[in-house]
């Protein structure tokens, strides 16, 4: 038996694998895949202490630095995770593996346009991350596609560096809240494209513009820009995990500050939990969290000493 | 007085106020980081770093601080080298004073982290710096063919006692209860090097020396008897206090001089944020602190934009 099995093999998955490992613990990663939604981009410049590194090198650097300490890992995808008499049950492709807590740091996705082009100009052009691509697109013309204060706050931060932001909308109004509504078209570089649908996206190496449907004439046109920000939200795959924790109702995962869900011994970290910010150095930060809260909980159960606060300390040493 | 109102100031240089800076800098907020007379925070008088997730081969503290400022600096952060000593967040702008100027801002991360904690006894305040240290990869060098003893029983004292036995010929640990608190790794490594040893159940009572340190007064906790222990060097390693002397009265504090944050890093001042071991006193660890600070950034930058709208 495991003492930890991690679900999801990303960021958060490898670092709070390494921080279990380190303090003597057996650990299992399983993963679908290695990265997860860093691999979206191809330059993080934004991670303390790394000049710039793609995401997917980033994943594997913190894995390669995991397994030194021991860590092990299953390709597979999870199917289930059950509650078992002192332990949980998690399956992957058919086969059961039993730890004594879990961590879910399985992530989550952006939703897709789902057009043509999309796929090819993923990472040249096409971006779902405005925090991390704006510097990117300094003095060139962009697209917002998405909606609320989701885009909203995207196309913001692009209009202190593009030349020219375009927020697209079906309607001939962008709804978002509207304080961020209001600050948003005070910028002189951004402008409305009311009555827009994105149906194509084209270019030779990057991006170089798209193809849109007038909602209205129902008429065709073709759009210049460099680069396009999807702003639909993220897709998470909670399914695996619903009729065990509570979710919330974009299905992510509830926790508290030491990274708990709503089941003791079921702990989550990373892109996939209901914190609103989605980064690298984020989801790093709170799988260490989780993994510490992890390990005390288990010392804990064990009749052991968990991880004192200084607090504690304090006042052992007063008395 | 400066006239100039900046977007945002970070006081504090540590992972967190770094890591807020590059993200707030890469927002085009051009912040400004009172970094302090002793920049970089705890890292600087750390060695090895070998949890920083994306270092497999570990990094030197003061090598990961230097590569963060850099960063941060690279993509228009302003870092001043200067103790903040007073702050005025009862109105807009608010008001950092560091180093005879008073700086402006609409908005602030307090990044201030967390100091060493000392015993409190009256004989080891007087042999500090004689002796006596909190800081063993910045004094460890002076102890050189001595025997020391370092008071502690935590990841932080097991690592100065391995960082001490390239110097010292011996190397007591002094621990308050009968099991250490550190993790097994750290444990494992310390009891193997045969110039380690640790003592359970032992309290110091004085630090002992005219001029300078020569052995400690040790009480045990389950005989009640005292000895005394020979040590040409002792380091405190039991914890650390929050910097957050010059909020008082500013923003809530709790108990312990901490700032509790009300919603993930906003404090109960609006457009006041907080992130990093200021407010932390279980986790403490460098990727904690790094990803509070980029949320801070990512709030204040929020704010920013709601408060102008």
């Amino acid at each position: 038996m495991n003492d930890v099995i991690i679900v999801g093999a990303g960021v958060a998955g490898w670092t709070a694998s390494l921080y279990l490992a380190r303090r003597g613990l057996k650990v299992l990663v399983i993963g679908k895949d290695v990265g997860g939604q860093a691999n979206y981009t191809d330059a993080i410049e934004n991670y303390p202490g790394v000049e710039e590194i793609g995401g997917l090198e980033l994943s594997r650097q913190i894995r390669k630095q995991a397994e030194k300490h021991g860590v092990e890992f299953l390709q597979g995808e999870v199917g289930a995770l059950k509650a078992g008499p002192n332990c949980f049950v998690t399956s992957a492709y058919g086969r059961q593996y039993k730890s004594a807590a879990v961590i879910l740091a399985y992530g989550k996705t952006p939703q897709d346009l789902g057009i043509p082009g999309e796929e090819q100009f993923k990472g040249r052009g096409v971006s779902y991350c405005a925090t991390c691509d704006a510097p990117l697109f300094k003095n060139k013309v962009v697209a917002v596609v998405g909606i609320g204060d989701i885009a909203a706050d995207c196309a913001l931060l692009l209009s202190k560096s593009a030349k020219k932001i375009l927020v697209l909308s079906k309607t001939d109004k962008f709804v978002a809240h509207p304080q961020l509504s209001k600050a948003l078209f005070k910028k002189p570089n951004v402008e409305l494209v009311g009555f827009a649908q994105v149906q194509e996206i084209y270019g030779d190496q990057t991006v170089k513009g798209m193809k849109l449907l007038n909602t209205r004439t129902e008429t065709v046109s073709s759009l210049a820009v460099d680069g396009i920000f999807v702003e639909l939200g993220y897709v998470v795959n909670s399914q695996m995990v619903a009729n065990i924790v509570k979710l919330d109702d974009r299905r992510q995962v509830i926790v508290n500050a030491d990274q708990q869900t709503s089941v003791l011994g079921i702990f989550a970290a990373g892109d996939c939990t209901n914190r609103n910010y989605k980064q690298a150095v984020i989801s790093a930060g709170e799988a260490a969290t989780a993994a510490l809260a992890c390990y005390d909980w288990l010392q804990q159960a064990q009749g052991a000493a968990g991880i004192t606060s200084d607090w504690t300390q304090i006042k052992r040493i007063k008395n | 007085m400066k006239s100039e109102i900046h977007k945002l100031i970070i006081i504090g240089s540590g992972p967190a106020g770094l890591t807020a800076a590059l993200y707030a800098a890469r927002a085009n907020l051009n912040p400004l980081v009172i970094g302090g007379l002793t920049f970089g925070g705890q890292l600087m008088i750390t060695t090895e770093v070998e949890n920083f997730p994306g270092f497999p081969k570990g990094v030197q503290g003061p090598e990961l601080m230097q590569a963060m400022i850099e960063q941060a600096e690279r993509f228009g952060a302003k870092i001043i080298y200067d103790d903040a000593t007073k702050v005025d967040f009862s109105h807009k702008p608010f008001k950092v004073s560091a180093g005879h100027e008073d700086h402006m801002a609409e908005s602030v991360i307090i990044a201030t982290g967390a100091s060493s904690l000392w015993l409190g006894l009256p004989s080891e305040e007087r042999l500090r710096g004689k002796g006596v240290s909190s800081c063993a990869t910045c004094d460890g060098f002076f102890f050189k063919g001595k025997e020391v003893a370092v008071i502690g029983g935590g990841d932080a004292a097991l690592e100065e006692a391995l960082y001490l036995t390239k110097f010292a010929t011996k190397v007591t640990v002094l621990n308050r209860s009968d099991k250490l608190r550190a993790s097994k790794i750290m444990q494992d490594r310390a009891l193997a090097n045969p110039k380690i040893g640790v003592l359970y159940n032992k309290t110091v009572e004085e630090f002992l020396g005219a001029d300078y340190l020569t052995g400690l007064r040790i009480k045990d906790a389950v005989s009640g008897q005292t000895e005394e222990l020979p040590a040409g060097g002792t380091f405190v390693a039991i914890g650390h206090k929050p910097n957050t002397e010059i909020f008082k009265g500013q923003i809530t504090l709790d108990a312990k001089g901490y700032i509790e944050p009300t919603d993930q890093t906003k404090t109960n001042v609006a457009g006041i944020f907080v992130a990093g071991d200021v407010r932390d006193y279980r986790y403490r660890q460098a990727v904690t602190a790094a990803g509070m600070g980029c949320m801070a950034a990512l709030d204040a930058e929020k704010y920013l934009h709601m408060d102008q709208g």
